[in-house]
């Protein structure tokens, strides 16, 4: 079986078979220029992460071993046909390797899906955010994400009055 | 709060104490996109009031995405609004450039003031395909005067038009092509005019006479064009609610065409085909007038319809009970004495007459009696101009009780001999006070 090295950004290195690796668009595009650039067809590419810790990349390789049997969705798949992850619906495996993270692991996690190209995590991920927001006021949404309001003078008192068709009935 | 709101703080404040270093701001807007457009609505408008990256996010979500959250709200969120909150939102926050929502929609110049034209837009046609679909959607219903000219815009973008603005009081549309094929008046079945006051119509039809291609076929293309015209004309005033309607401005039809202009230095055989058919199909006339003659508080109407003939004959003959001002651009024998007299009849009103025969091929018919009527029907006229007429001006001095401002232009040499002493007019008509004739204009003087 084809291996392939994954290293981390902290220097952790994961050796997965290249075709659980090539779920993942951006380690699929590495794999094949490895493959291009190398003269021994033999040897085992290896590529080096920056952007993502060990522990954002064990869950994202995680993620992967477990969907690997899933059809890999094109990167576009909402905009083309409007069906995403709501149409697939989420998995109780899903519901249990989301449910122990901190928002600050959910937000490496949905950087890592979106940088490595894995687009069943980022919708799953981007999901629960997403949760986080659904019947939320401007105020609890703040308070959630500890965003502050940036609007100078008037400007938010003006978004107000823009949304009041909908939010004030 | 409620139980509900204080469970919900609490969860929030729970998964926020164990979050990391990581914050959402540190993501890159499309995933800041993705989120936030899966959002039902209330939510996604929530999220707007967030942050200024935010509401930048849900802007461009609205203005891209073909499943925005407010896809399917587009009529609640029309009948939502009413113009007195609008102006109140722009008095308070003026433009917000970017804005899909009608107190931001403002970066539309001149919405402020209920004016939408294609032609001044500081955007470049694509951004206004983008936006102004949607925007026209939302608060075309807002706009009062539309001025649609030289068709920069796509066909999609004149229906969103045509089918948004529901409180025209007034209309400019100056061009005939759009997307290079001719406006036909099919556009024009779903615009809504109930209220509109005033019309403007310049459709300028350019057909040159290319090399390689045979006159024949320039030719029959004006003449497809030209009946496409009136058609346009026709539908466009038999969508108006002619009680309203007080100013109606049809221009020429201006062709610039190496055949045409061949043609017309021995007379214009189409024209004059045109005239034969008229008299020979005096129905279709009366068909059109049907149309028309609910413009009974027109008051200024000027008519320069090159020879759309079915047209010119059908506005001459409409009962202009307030019809206080009239300007006349002669093409050929596009208006007749017989249409004169028409007008006088029902021009009782009338308070300013001009008429312009520079392109009047043959003049002779108006040199016999044809505006002695006027003295007995135009008794309230105050200003009259009369531009390269040779004939006879006697009948001027039949307004001797109310002609304030007389100009006369490109005077031939007897009508000049006629008109020597200027000073006579002064005395012959005492209420003038002004005579303009060629490029001299003089004054009463007072005693």
């Amino acid at each position: 079986m084809a291996l392939v090295r994954v290293i981390s950004s902290d220097g952790a290195a994961f050796l997965v078979s290249q075709r659980l690796a090539k779920r993942s668009g951006k380690l699929k595009t590495e794999i094949e220029t490895f493959r291009k650039s190398s003269d021994n067809s033999e040897a085992q590419p290896e590529i080096r992460i920056v952007t993502i810790r060990a522990e954002i990349l064990r869950l994202v390789l995680q993620w992967l071993q477990q969907h690997q049997n899933d059809p890999v969705l094109p990167a576009n798949q909402n905009e083309q046909d409007g069906r995403g992850d709501a149409e697939m619906g989420q998995s109780q495996w899903d519901r249990d390797f989301l449910a122990p993270m901190d928002l600050g692991i959910v937000m490496e996690l949905i950087l890592a899906a979106n940088h490595l190209e894995v687009k069943g995590l980022l919708d799953i991920t981007c999901k629960l955010v997403e949760s986080k927001i659904t019947g939320r006021t401007v105020d609890e949404i703040r308070t959630a994400f500890k965003l502050k309001s940036d609007f100078k003078g008037n400007e938010e008192e003006q978004t107000r009055l823009e949304n009041r068709w909908c939010v004030e009935n | 709060m409620n139980f509900e709101a204080s469970k919900r703080e609490n969860e929030n404040t729970l998964w926020m104490s164990k979050a990391g270093g990581r914050n959402i701001d540190d993501f890159p807007n499309e995933i800041i996109a993705i989120m936030l457009s899966k959002l039902d609505v209330k939510s996604f408008l929530q999220a707007r009031g967030v942050s200024k990256r935010w509401r930048n996010v849900t802007n461009i979500i609205v203005y891209q995405s073909k499943d925005s959250p407010i896809k399917n709200y587009e009529v609640k969120l029309r009948d939502s609004y009413d113009i007195d909150w609008y102006m109140e939102s722009i008095d308070k926050f003026g433009d917000s450039l970017g804005s899909p929502f009608p107190s931001g929609a403002a970066c539309i110049l001149g919405f402020g003031s209920k004016y939408f034209s294609t032609e001044n837009h500081p955007y470049n046609q694509t951004q206004l395909v983008a936006i102004h679909d949607r925007f026209l959607t939302v608060c075309g219903m807002y706009i009062e005067h539309l001025s649609i000219e030289k068709m920069k815009i796509s066909e999609k973008n004149l229906l969103t038009i045509l089918t948004s603005t529901a409180n025209l009081k007034s209309l400019k549309v100056e061009g005939s092509w759009i997307d290079g094929k001719p406006l036909t008046e099919n556009y024009w079945t779903m615009i809504r005019m109930n209220v509109l006051q005033e019309l403007k119509i310049g459709v300028q039809i350019l057909i040159a006479h290319h090399r390689g291609s045979s006159k024949s076929n320039t030719m029959v293309k004006w003449k497809a064009s030209e009946k496409n015209f009136v058609q346009c004309v026709n539908r466009i005033l038999s969508k108006c609610n002619g009680k309203k309607l007080v100013v109606l401005n049809v221009n020429e039809v201006d062709i610039v065409s190496d055949v045409f202009l061949e043609k017309k230095a021995g007379g214009s055989p189409t024209t004059f085909r045109s005239l034969e058919e008229e008299k020979q199909n005096p129905q279709n006339s009366v068909q059109n007038s049907s149309f028309y003659s609910k413009f009974i508080n027109m008051q200024t109407l000027s008519l320069d319809v090159g020879s759309q003939l079915s047209v010119t004959t059908t506005l001459c003959s409409l009962p202009y009970s307030c019809l206080q001002e009239l300007s006349i651009n002669y093409v050929s024998g596009t208006i007749t004495p017989h249409h004169l007299s028409q007008f006088a009849k029902f021009c009782g009103s009338l308070r300013l007459l001009t008429i312009n025969f520079q392109r009047c091929d043959n003049q002779i018919p108006f040199q016999e009696s044809s505006f002695m009527n006027f003295r007995l029907q135009l008794d309230k006229l105050q200003t009259l101009r009369m531009f390269y007429f040779w004939g006879h001006l006697d009948f001027v001095v039949s307004f001797h009780k109310t002609l304030e401002t007389l100009e006369l232009n490109y005077l031939e040499q007897k009508i000049q001999t006629r008109f020597s002493n200027c000073q006579n007019l002064f005395d012959t008509l005492p209420k003038l006070h002004k005579l303009t004739v060629g490029a001299c204009t003089l004054y009463r003087q007072r005693v």
